[in-house]
């Protein structure tokens, strides 16, 4: 796409800053991308087909419903956990909605610290993703325990017993990163979100006053219009959540520094977040956990889950949105050039810690090396190797690169791989370790599995609500990047247009072309 | 002893719910008060005729009209007093049938302290012989069985049979009434019922009475029987215990009589056992399992392995615990025991000792001769009960010839009495000859062999009755059944396997409305029906009569009781003379051409249930089988080449097939299984409705021929296609090249790790770096002890009593298979069992693990809420109530001891059962982790005990349950930091490691390597 190449070229120009550039302090500037990104929220486009998924994911949700009744009612003796594994596809699932979390949260931090243009393009859906992910992940730390309505105790309150939590377990310090994370990315997301909402605040109170100037062309009163009401608590909503942003300049200077004082803040609770769950292993005697490289090799595992998430989440909106102005070969490059890096950095990991059972030694590493390679759960290895590090081998292919069907759909894989990587170590280590007296087999049961579509579902529904009611990719971020490219560039603008499915160009009614059209 | 108080504030009085209530109106009590349901039905009670004609005379004379219009006027009048009376409960005189009831007491004993532990010397019953225990009781409940230390048989050693049959005194499937045809009925209805064929019976002098027991050795039920038979001197008396045929025939053809064999291993120095089975379960198991154990560690300590060479033909414990174990065919043990008998049957001859490596028979039939030949006079053969008379003849010769008798192996009579055969009843009921049969505390209709169709022949008897604790297969078959009481709650006594007559006293009220034995034949013999005490108490002192004066008969009596058995009843020794051999006793002909997919069947009784008897004690239903770790279900035993040859896998169905009889079972791919047999364990497939056993397993019974009950060649075995799931506790069963399990050479260096330079212990020196933080103690507790303990593997037999010990301690849930398979069992302490070498010769290993109460414990690392630490004394303790169930311990600990109440376990348990449960040990709930505490309960009870006395602690005060439970003593517990200490003498052994000592948990509990053959010798 030689063109989209050319067109594309200038973004990379734009200075590293995040200081907004152009510095439009009317916060409904008109620029036609964002405004569009805001007419996806307020006309639509996708009706019929944004149902019939939200009605999948919520059928998802229901399972995750029944299943959780079952669990708390019953026991988490309703999965097939067992002694040897007490750990299964619960702390699998966690494991890996945490670290796809904090793969794409890190994503994200890193290019808003590093001002990189792509922020524009993935910047909110990595966001989202952390967000969501942290939100599927958090159901488990609760329900998978024996008796979940004592979770708190695993926080310092004070009580009346002067108990705290032992300190020197990593479970604790892992509930305490799991807060931290919600805390953090939940922060980053608003931030970044909170001009947006208002500039939909904005827009919204446009159509009321559209609504109230037709009506008043009627003579009657504004509220007769159908609509109305809803439109109403829709402005009233969106202008609670915006916080009273009015875009001036202590504004953008105060949210740039918060932006980027949570971004280091992110990298950091991603670091120890993954470091920490690492530690949860390797805090251990176990065999195959018990190794220096497991804090490496969980970051590394995260930010694969996380940008291979990502991956397969812009491709899917990239495509149902119409967004391939935005969402650009460039920006799926950059993901295909992090994936295959990352898994390189894997392959490394994965082979130093092979090398270290092999020569160090200790005949139960290796044998459970031997195990993962060909025991009962020799699926989730080979999986690994297969879906996430011999796929994004592929990437090595420029043409693959730029394809946004291959980089969502090795992202989907890849992620896959990270799943089965977490079930390989958990699970293979539990079933056998020291003594092949206690070792027990071990397999998935309907309701371990019901519980993690479940998660997905809830994820899911959120990720769909989100793409919904809030702008799918960041207004602000690619307004900025435009007028940077404007700035750079003003006479080789390309259009950039939300494009109709049905090929039309935007009717002048559904998404107006600026905030003063009326 | 008077009686002790029962359960709940039950009168239960033994006539109240049979009379007052039909057993109909009760259900689901457990233990509950005896309710009438109405007054219609109380008064119509003797009792309450014989209250009212002491109490109210006039009312009396209203009674006989209490069903008319009168009725309503008299409770009006009467009412009050009526509540105020407690009715028949006041009855202080015997009953109409002459027997004493329990009642609570109105004031408490003062021996019985709330909450306090009072232990009654008693006997448990398995197969008919008596185990020597104490019972121990709190607030007036039988919660566990103890050893009794000074029994001469028992010792103190216990096994599971006698640990887990308190669970059967709760257990809520207990027959609970009197049936007629299956419906309630009472013992007044059967009295009266068979009044007059009973007077029949006398009339024709007991002409077709029959009367079918187990084995009996109890004194008194045989003074019972006689009793019966002067009653009905026609009547004739059958048991049923196919186990002894092959031993009695062989005492017949050597000594012309029955001897039973008792060995003294302590005068051995070689052993050889021909499908021995003196460390299996059975009566014989716990006293014998001693001497061994004992003689063996006595034999090392002089420089010498005690070696035990057993040849079986299918895994047992007394294989397991051999030094050279050796694998063969039934037909190849009958030719080592005719092999062995002719290399030695000539004084000094030497067996040639050439080609012993090669063929492995040939090896150890080399290996073991030259041992018995070295050992003349100072040796031991020994045959196992299940093996052919020819088998069993030949160790008597050999013993014989080696000039064994009366040194290493003496002989008495049978301890058990023995009567007319099971076929023969069966042959009389076909003629129509029986008219009555009493079947005695036996269920002939479940276990008879297959081929006598004992059902059938059953049908031809016009009067059935059948007395049992279940309504079982032979319940079912009668027409009445008699509740029986279990030995927990009745007077009674049997003799232990080498004689020695042990009593038994209730410890609590019965339950439900039963009667003892003794009782039941009473009720056939004596006008008014006596109670079992008197019964009992009446034949001691007839026994004693001529000993001394009644007073000194009445003390000698409760001192009996008060020990629990009688002193000087052990079988003497008798010094049979030896027959002349009738012939040489050939080879046992195979058939001519054998048919490739015929097997021999081998018929063992099942280390957990037995014959079926114990088919409905949970704890032995989900008691891992010692050798295959099944649990639930018996199995068809089966050698690895068979398997591999009829590509069969574990719990794949197979039909088995002789003589136009069949059974179905799963297939159990079983190492040290000889080829071209497969071994079947009794006691499964109970078909009776309500019963835990119910639909368990399969029947063997219906392939057994009467003629060889133990043992059926020509069995064709052919593969069904289908398969089921067979819950196990264990399916890895090799080392994986690790040194889990350590042997000693006797003579050669330590293979022990060197004691630990562990502070904590009082050792000087520094311990290994750890990555775990060391526990500080605080300096000032001088008093502070370091709990430890330390298990010696060479006397480990793997008899499971720990096990069940410990769950009957430690209120540890039963799970169900389901839950087992699923690999959720609870045991907090559990046997690894190695395999080691190849399949078909191997080598077992037995290995107790519970918690190691390591000093730098992972587990304690792991968990976010400090719900388990470490303690002053080192104990790794588990906080229930702090528990939330992250489950993170168990991940970190790398012996994966730890147990999770995945689900609700113990909130569905039956009441009565619930009453068991020992009151010092918290029930877990859903969601928490639990382990092993080397009994905290007992420490804190010994630390209160030594804070009020300002005593330390002494060495032995504290045992745990499994150290009292082990018949062999092969569990030291102890304060480490006490250099005196029994358990730091044993952790000073030259053998003394810790599994997976590597690590560097510094692990409190630490194991002897087992004694093995010195290098040269293996």
């Amino acid at each position: 796409m030689p063109s989209d190449m050319t067109a594309d070229g200038p973004r990379f120009h734009g200075p590293l800053s995040g200081e907004p550039r152009g510095a439009t302090p009317e916060t409904h500037a008109a620029t036609s991308g964002g405004s569009d990104l805001a007419g996806i929220v307020f006309d639509h486009p996708l009706r019929l087909r944004w149902w019939l998924a939200l009605a999948g994911a919520m059928g998802l949700m229901g399972v995750l419903a029944i299943a959780l009744f079952f669990v708390l009612w019953y026991g988490p003796g309703m999965w097939g956990n067992n002694i040897p594994v007490t750990w299964a596809l619960d702390i699998v699932g966690y494991d890996f909605w945490i670290g796809t979390a904090c793969g794409s949260l890190a994503l994200s931090a890193v290019l808003l610290l590093a001002g990189l243009p792509a922020r524009s393009a993935l910047g909110r859906l990595a966001d989202t993703v952390a967000v969501l992910s942290a939100v599927a992940a958090g159901t488990y730390p609760i329900i998978h325990l024996g008796r979940p309505w004592y979770f708190y105790w695993n926080l310092p309150y004070p009580n009346t017993f002067l108990l705290w939590p032992q300190f020197r377990s990593p479970l604790y310090w892992d509930a305490i990163d799991i807060l931290s994370f919600l805390g953090v990315a939940g922060g980053v997301w608003f931030l970044n979100v909170m001009p947006d909402f208002a500039t939909l605040r904005d827009r919204a109170s446009d159509r009321l006053r559209v609504m109230a100037a037709r009506a008043a062309a009627r003579g009657e009163a504004p509220d007769s219009d159908q609509g109305w009401k809803m439109a109403l608590l829709r402005a009233q909503l969106y202008g609670i959540a915006s916080l009273g942003w009015r875009g001036s300049a202590t504004h953008w200077r105060r949210w740039t520094e918060a932006s980027r004082i949570l971004a280091v803040l992110a990298i950091l609770v991603v670091l120890s977040l993954q470091t920490g769950a690492a530690v949860m292993f390797a805090g251990s005697v176990e065999p195959g956990w018990h190794d220096t490289l497991e804090p490496v090799s969980f970051v590394v595992v995260a930010l694969l889950s996380g940008v291979a998430a990502l991956a397969l989440v812009a491709m899917v909106v990239r495509a149902a949105f119409g967004l391939e102005a935005l969402i650009t070969a460039r920006h799926l490059e950059l993901l295909a050039f992090v994936l295959l890096g990352l898994g390189l950095v894997h392959i490394y990991c994965s082979v130093f810690e092979a090398l270290g059972s092999l020569a160090g030694g200790d005949s139960f590493d290796r044998q459970v090396l031997v195990r993962r390679l060909g025991g009962s759960h020799a699926w989730s290895f080979w999986s690994l190797v297969v879906l996430g590090l011999v796929s994004v081998q592929l990437f090595w292919i420029p043409a693959l690169r730029r394809s946004a069907l291959a980089v969502g759909i090795i992202g989907g894989l890849v992620a896959v791989a990270m799943w089965s990587e977490h079930f390989m170590i958990i699970v293979g280590t539990l079933q056998h370790d020291f003594l092949p007296s206690a070792a027990q087999e071990y397999t998935m049961n309907i309701w371990g599995v019901a519980t993690f579509a479940g998660s997905l579902g809830l994820l899911l529904t959120l990720l769909l609500l989100s793409l919904r009611y809030l702008p799918v990719l960041s207004i602000l971020d690619v307004r900025r990047e435009e007028s940077a490219w404007q700035a750079a560039a003003p006479f080789a603008r390309p259009d950039p247009v939300v494009r109709r499915r049905d090929g039309g160009a935007l009717p002048a009614g559904a998404a107006p072309a600026g905030p003063n059209h009326v | 002893m008077s009686s002790p108080s029962p359960v709940a504030p039950a009168a239960a009085s033994p006539d109240a719910p049979a009379g007052a209530a039909a057993p109909a109106a009760r259900p689901g009590l457990g233990g509950g008060p005896a309710m009438w349901r109405s007054l219609d039905q109380l008064a119509d009670t003797p009792g309450f005729r014989r209250f009212l004609q002491a109490e109210f005379p006039a009312a009396a004379r209203l009674a006989p009209t209490l069903d008319g219009p009168g009725r309503r006027r008299f409770l009006k009048v009467m009412a009050a007093s009526f509540a105020l009376a407690g009715l028949a409960g006041c009855d202080d005189s015997a009953t109409e049938d002459g027997r004493a009831q329990e009642v609570p007491y109105v004031r408490n004993s003062e021996r019985i302290v709330v909450g306090n532990l009072l232990q009654y010397a008693s006997t448990t019953m398995l197969a008919g012989y008596g185990t020597g225990v104490l019972v121990s009781t709190r607030n007036g409940r039988p919660i566990r069985i103890d050893g009794n230390a000074e029994h001469p048989w028992t010792r103190g050693g216990t096994d599971a049979f006698s640990q887990a049959s308190v669970l059967g005194l709760y257990d809520p499937d207990r027959s609970q009434a009197v049936l007629y045809l299956g419906r309630a009925s009472s013992w007044q209805a059967f009295r009266a019922a068979t009044v007059g064929p009973l007077a029949v019976l006398r009339a024709n002098r007991g002409a077709g009475l029959r009367l079918l027991t187990g084995t009996v050795t109890s004194p008194t039920l045989l003074g019972r029987i006689a009793a019966l038979q002067a009653a009905y001197p026609g009547m004739v008396w059958h048991t049923q215990d196919p186990t002894r045929d092959g031993a009695d025939a062989a005492g017949r053809a050597a000594f012309g009589r029955a001897v039973q064999p008792r060995f003294r291993f302590d005068q051995a120095s070689a052993v050889v056992s021909l499908d021995g089975d003196f460390l299996d379960h059975g009566p014989q198991q716990i006293g014998q399992a001693l001497d061994w154990t004992s003689a063996r560690a006595a034999a090392a300590k002089g420089g010498r392995l005690l070696a035990l060479h057993a040849v079986s033909p299918t895994p047992s414990l007394t294989a397991a615990k051999a030094d050279h174990a050796l694998t063969a065919t039934p037909d190849a043990i009958a030719a080592l025991a005719a092999g062995l008998l002719a290399d030695l049957s000539s004084p000094g001859a030497m067996p040639d000792a050439a080609s012993r490596d090669g063929d492995p028979m040939a090896a150890w039939r080399a290996r073991a001769g030259a041992a018995l030949a070295g050992a003349r006079g100072r040796s031991i053969v020994l045959a196992g009960s299940a093996q052919p008379a020819a088998v069993q003849e030949a160790a008597h010769r050999l013993n014989a010839a080696l000039g064994n008798a009366g040194h290493g192996v003496v002989y008495t009579a049978p301890v058990a009495a023995r009567a007319e055969t099971l076929a023969s009843l069966v042959d009389a009921m076909r003629a129509g000859q029986v008219h009555t049969l009493l079947m005695l505390d036996t269920n002939a209709v479940y276990d008879a062999p297959g081929d006598l169709a004992f059902a059938d022949a059953l049908r031809q008897v016009e009067l059935k009755i059948h007395a049992g604790a279940y309504v079982d297969e032979s319940g079912a078959a009668s027409d009445w059944h008699l509740p029986l009481l279990h030995p927990l709650e009745a007077w009674g006594d049997a003799r232990s396997w080498d004689g020695t007559v042990g009593l038994i006293q209730p410890t609590v009220a019965p339950l439900y409305g039963g009667r003892s034995a003794l009782e039941v034949l009473s009720l056939f013999t004596d006008p008014t029906p006596r109670a079992g005490r008197d019964i009992l108490e009446q034949h001691w002192h007839d026994t004693w009569r001529g000993s001394g004066d009644d007073a000194a008969v009445g003390a000698r009596w409760r001192q009996a009781l008060v020990d629990g058995f009688v002193p000087g009843t052990a079988e003497p020794e008798v010094a049979p003379r030896l027959l002349a051999a009738a012939s040489v006793p050939a080879a046992p002909t195979s058939p001519a051409a054998p048919d490739p997919h015929a097997v021999t069947v081998l018929f063992r009784p099942d280390p957990a249930t037995w014959d079926g008897a114990w088919a409905n004690n949970a704890w032995l239903q989900e008691l891992p089988r010692p050798l295959n770790k099944v649990v639930w279900d018996n199995v068809v035993a089966i050698p690895p080449g068979l398997a591999a040859r009829e590509h069969l896998a574990n719990g794949d169905l197979v039909a088995l097939e002789a003589g136009g009889r069949r059974v179905e079972g799963p297939v159990w791919i079983t190492p040290g299984q000889a080829p071209g047999t497969v071994t079947l364990t009794l006691g499964y497939g109970h078909v009776p409705p309500d019963l835990l056993s119910t639909g368990l397993g399969f029947d063997p019974g219906p392939l057994r021929a009467a003629a060889s009950p133990m043992q059926l060649a020509g069995v064709a075995l052919t593969k069904l296609g289908r398969s089921t799931r067979v819950a196990t506790t264990q399916d890895h069963g090799s080392m994986e090249g690790h040194d889990f399990i350590r042997v000693q050479p006797v003579g050669g260096a330590p293979v022990g790790d060197p004691v630990y330079g562990d502070p904590h212990l009082g050792d000087p020196g520094a311990t290994a770096p750890s990555i775990y933080p060391d526990k500080v103690y605080a300096d000032n507790d001088v008093d502070r002890r370091a709990w430890g303990m330390v298990i010696d593997l060479d006397a480990c037999i793997g008899c499971n009593a720990c096990v069940v010990a410990c769950q009957s301690e430690n209120n540890i849930p039963v799970v169900g298979r389901e839950e087992v398979a699923l690999g959720r069992d609870m045991h907090w302490l559990r046997i690894d069992r190695y395999w080691e070498g190849e399949a078909e010769q191997p080598a077992t290993h037995f290995q107790p693990v519970l918690c190691m109460h390591c000093e730098d414990a992972p587990c304690e690392v792991g968990c976010p809420v400090e719900a388990t630490l470490h303690d002053h004394e080192g104990l790794n303790l588990m906080v229930y109530n702090r528990c939330v169930g992250t489950r993170a311990c168990s991940g970190y600990c790398p012996y994966k001891v730890r147990k999770f109440n995945y689900l609700d376990y113990t909130g569905g348990e039956a009441p009565s059962v619930q009453a068991r449960n020992n009151p010092d040990v918290s029930v877990r709930s859903r969601g928490v982790m639990e382990k092993c505490t080397y009994c905290v309960q007992r420490i804190a009870e010994a630390r209160i005990e030594s804070d009020k006395s300002l005593q330390p602690i002494p060495d032995g005060r504290v045992r745990t349950a499994c150290q009292t439970a082990c018949p062999t003593r092969a569990i030291h517990f102890g304060d480490l930091r006490d250099h005196g200490s029994e358990v730091r003498a044993a952790r000073a052994d030259g053998r003394n490691y810790a599994l997976l000592g590597e690590l560097n948990l510094r692990p409190r509990t630490t194991y002897l390597a087992e004694f093995g053959p010195a290098a040269g010798e293996g």
